[in-house]
């Protein structure tokens, strides 16, 4: 009975040591898709939130027909395209790093 | 709206841009950028590191244009004459946004989620441990059952190492599941592998219900995530090592029967 414990411990081991290198890879992309996809949430929420600035500013500001207003309007309208082009840039990059991931 | 109402309506909306939003933003991928790059170092595979560049440049052009647009919102306040008239930002602000929250203490939290998973208590004393190490005292704490020592483990060696046990134990539950099977496994197996690991598991962490251990087992088995929720990192991690001695120790029995 104790030899079986003891040859089934080594056997976890062994299997654990085969497959570190591997696995500490696949962990250190794991962790880095992580990032990303928490970095993605923040971006989803901050474009949320300039959409809702957008329509603010129109509400506050109708009819003005104020330069500024313009500017404000076309920059935050900017911001909104910079984030969406970000973004799909980060699916790449995770797309990318998954399929690395897989030929390990 | 009076020209005070006005004035203090804009400012509260340019105070609530959410540029503090995107510097996080970069902050997890600049992390994910040194974990890929460190990933990365002895192959020439396209892993990523380019695409995420780009995607920073692309945060930052985004915060320079909210910048931009706050600015534009400064000047209209001031060509109409508004600026000085502009009513306090608290006053119209929707609550809580004048005032962002501290930032988390990611070590803080890790220890307060791993004794809450663990239905423990007590103050982490961090230590730097690679993660195979750490990996393997889990394993044996699982093995022997002892709680205490599994959730000191988990709690000591904080989030940075933490998140990487998935890693190490996905591959495990994968091939042990199979091993368990006499084949590969698929999604109509998640249930009955959960349930005969369900005890064992919550034995050592009693906050992961049968739901989390389906999810982890379906993740690890690249069968999807099981059902749809909020991803935990520190619940994931301490599934992990836990499930592959259940799993371990399954296989075991059914050789003897």
């Amino acid at each position: 009975m104790a030899r079986s414990l003891k040859v089934d411990a080594f056997s976890v081991r062994m299997r654990i040591v085969s497959t570190v290198s591997v696995a500490e890879l696949k962990s250190a992309i794991a962790a880095a898709l992580q990032q990303v996809r928490d970095g993605q949430a923040a971006i989803t929420a901050a474009s949320q939130n300039i959409e809702a600035a957008q329509g603010s500013l129109t509400a506050v500001t109708a009819g003005s027909g104020h330069d500024s207003v313009a500017t404000a309007q076309a920059a935050l309208a900017q911001a909104g395209a910079e984030l969406e082009q970000s973004l799909a840039a980060t699916f790449a990059a995770a797309e990318q790093a998954e399929a690395y991931a897989a030929t390990l | 709206m009076d020209v005070a109402a006005l004035a203090g309506r804009l400012n509260a909306l340019a105070a609530d841009l959410p540029t503090p939003a995107l510097g996080n933003a970069d902050q997890c991928f600049e992390a994910a950028q040194a974990e890929l790059k460190e990933a990365s170092r002895e192959s020439n595979a396209e892993i990523g590191l380019h695409k995420l560049g780009a995607a920073r440049e692309r945060l930052e052009a985004a915060r320079t244009r909210l910048s931009e647009a706050a600015g534009a919102i400064d000047d209209y306040l001031d060509g109409i004459g508004a600026a000085a008239a502009a009513a306090p930002v608290t006053a119209s602000a929707p609550k809580g946004s004048a005032e962002k929250p501290p930032p988390v203490d990611p070590r803080r939290w890790w220890t307060e989620r791993v004794n809450e998973l663990c239905d423990r208590t007590g103050a982490a004393d961090p230590q730097q441990v690679p993660p195979t190490r750490l990996f393997n005292e889990l394993l044996k704490a699982a093995r022997d059952g002892n709680a205490d020592a599994y959730c000191k483990r988990l709690r000591d060696a904080g989030p940075q190492v933490g998140v990487k046990l998935p890693g190490l134990a996905w591959p495990l539950v994968r091939s042990l599941s199979a091993e368990h099977l006499g084949r590969t496994p698929t999604a109509r197996d998640v249930p009955a592998l959960r349930d005969k690991c369900a005890d064992k598991v919550r034995s050592l962490v009693p906050k992961a219900d049968p739901g989390h251990i389906g999810t982890v087992l379906a993740s690890a088995c690249s069968l999807g995530r099981g059902r749809d929720e909020e991803s935990d990192a520190a619940r994931t991690a301490a599934i992990g090592p836990v499930l592959v001695a259940a799993l371990h120790r399954l296989s075991k029995t059914e050789r003897r029967a």
